[in-house]
């Protein structure tokens, strides 16, 4: 059954945070985040009637902003201006853990900062980490949200987090982060 | 018999609390006695604790309102061309109270920020009482908890579920939640099933009125993540997560226990 309208925009404005914070780490700007989270809110409603069961809200409405972050990556790079953003990962070379030599590399740019740790993996174990261990969501949502298996996403999130734990290895304080 | 290699595998889903009692167990006793892998856990503990300050950027207090009224179907056109100054004051005035009212929802919603600190709070206090134990609950003893919550970390709380013969207060740990005072209570039944009660100071939040499930008088909000159920209530200004693996009935003795006593 339908949720009725009113109800299923409540439930989707609930969500705003969660979306808003997604769409700020993938677009890393104010303004385009903001019309993201109101593309996929719009989106969300229209296709409303396409919602089941079998995964949650949650889940659907970070694919849908996903989703619609992708299409507008590639209709950018179509553009004659198009420039080629920072968006390695749905370019495709993901799936191979990031070289020795890369996290020597962004290791100093890196030092003990999370956020820009965060920032240098590729899109889509950022996304991957940010949806499982900062929003909340189960691996079975983040698989739903990436369009994955769900060995999928535990193999990113272990792979990403020997990444971060590289990157921030040596910079780590001592005693910093222990509580 | 697990292999270094397979405890390393593990241990993400160990720190999420996903796997089974049989398998923890093994990982337990293969941790106990070797150190690569009790380094392994700590690094990864710490990467854990490390991700809890990654940056939440909160939704700006507009835009709920921008996106409330594009899905009443009103399309947002701007400034009208023939505008008067009395009614670009008016507007104002408006658009101030809706963006107040935005910023109050905004803060109002406790599931984004409170529910995966309870849960991670909880897994981490479950794999560290399932791997390492507990000595007690402080050198106080568990009947000083009330006054030492009230006193030093200023809850209100005059009165705990301090245990019974079905279900023991293992544990109580002083954090901060999102940098606000709180403590993490860690119960355990006879057959060893691990319950936890985040007690935080959270004046600001206020708990949604829809899912809620009805124990007795009391009607806390309920979710789920993972295998985790959360049961969230307000005290004055204190909020108190209960978070359990339980099913329907074990759920609801379990709250009526702790919630009657508090």
């Amino acid at each position: 059954m339908t949720t009725p309208e009113p109800e299923f925009e409540r439930l989707v404005l609930e969500h705003l945070d969660g979306l808003y914070n997604l769409a700020r780490w993938l677009t890393r700007n104010m303004d385009e985040a903001q019309d993201l989270v109101q593309e996929t809110a719009l989106k969300a409603l229209k296709a409303r009637d396409q919602f089941r069961g079998g995964t949650t809200l949650t889940a659907w409405l970070y694919r849908i902003l996903r989703n619609s972050f992708i299409d507008r990556y590639w209709k950018r790079q179509r553009e004659p201006s198009g420039q080629e953003g920072d968006l390695p990962g749905v370019l495709g070379e993901l799936e191979q853990a990031l070289e020795e030599t890369e996290i020597e590399h962004l290791r100093p740019l890196v030092a003990a900062d999370i956020n820009r740790a965060l920032k240098a993996l590729p899109e889509q174990w950022r996304t991957t980490v940010l949806l499982a261990e900062v929003e909340g969501l189960t691996w079975e949502e983040v698989a739903e949200v990436m369009g994955c298996p769900l060995g999928t996403v535990q193999s990113r999130i272990f792979r990403a987090r020997r990444v971060l734990r590289q990157l921030l290895k040596d910079y780590a304080p001592e005693g910093k982060g222990e509580e | 018999m697990v292999t270094c290699h397979a405890c390393q595998e593990h241990i993400p889903r160990l720190l999420r609390g996903i796997l089974s009692p049989a398998l923890v167990a093994e990982l337990g006793s293969h941790l106990g006695g070797c150190e690569a892998c009790q380094m392994e856990l700590a690094e990864e503990q710490a990467l854990s604790r490390r991700l809890r300050d990654v940056a939440r950027y909160p939704s700006p207090a507009h835009l709920r309102a921008r996106i409330a009224q594009q899905l009443e179907g009103r399309t947002w056109t701007g400034i009208p061309r023939l505008v008067t100054w009395r009614w670009l004051a008016a507007s104002a005035v408006v658009l101030l109270a809706v963006a107040a009212s935005a910023l109050v929802l905004t803060r109002r919603d406790p599931l984004r920020t409170f529910i995966p600190e309870a849960t991670r709070n909880h897994r981490e206090m479950v794999m560290q009482h399932e791997l390492f134990g507990f000595p007690d609950v402080g050198p106080w003893g568990s009947a000083e908890l009330p006054r030492l919550l009230s006193e030093r970390l200023g809850l209100p709380v005059t009165s705990l579920f301090l245990g019974d013969s079905e279900l023991v207060l293992m544990a109580a740990r002083p954090l901060l939640v999102r940098d606000r005072k709180g403590m993490v209570l860690l119960y355990a039944d006879r057959h060893g099933w691990v319950s936890s009660l985040l007690l935080v100071s959270a004046p600001d939040i206020e708990v949604p009125k829809g899912s809620r499930l009805q124990f007795g008088t009391f009607r806390p909000y309920h979710t789920q993540t993972d295998s985790l159920r959360v049961l969230v209530w307000k005290q004055e200004e204190m909020a108190c997560f209960l978070v359990a693996q339980a099913g329907d009935q074990q759920l609801a003795d379990l709250f009526l226990k702790i919630r009657r006593a508090m």
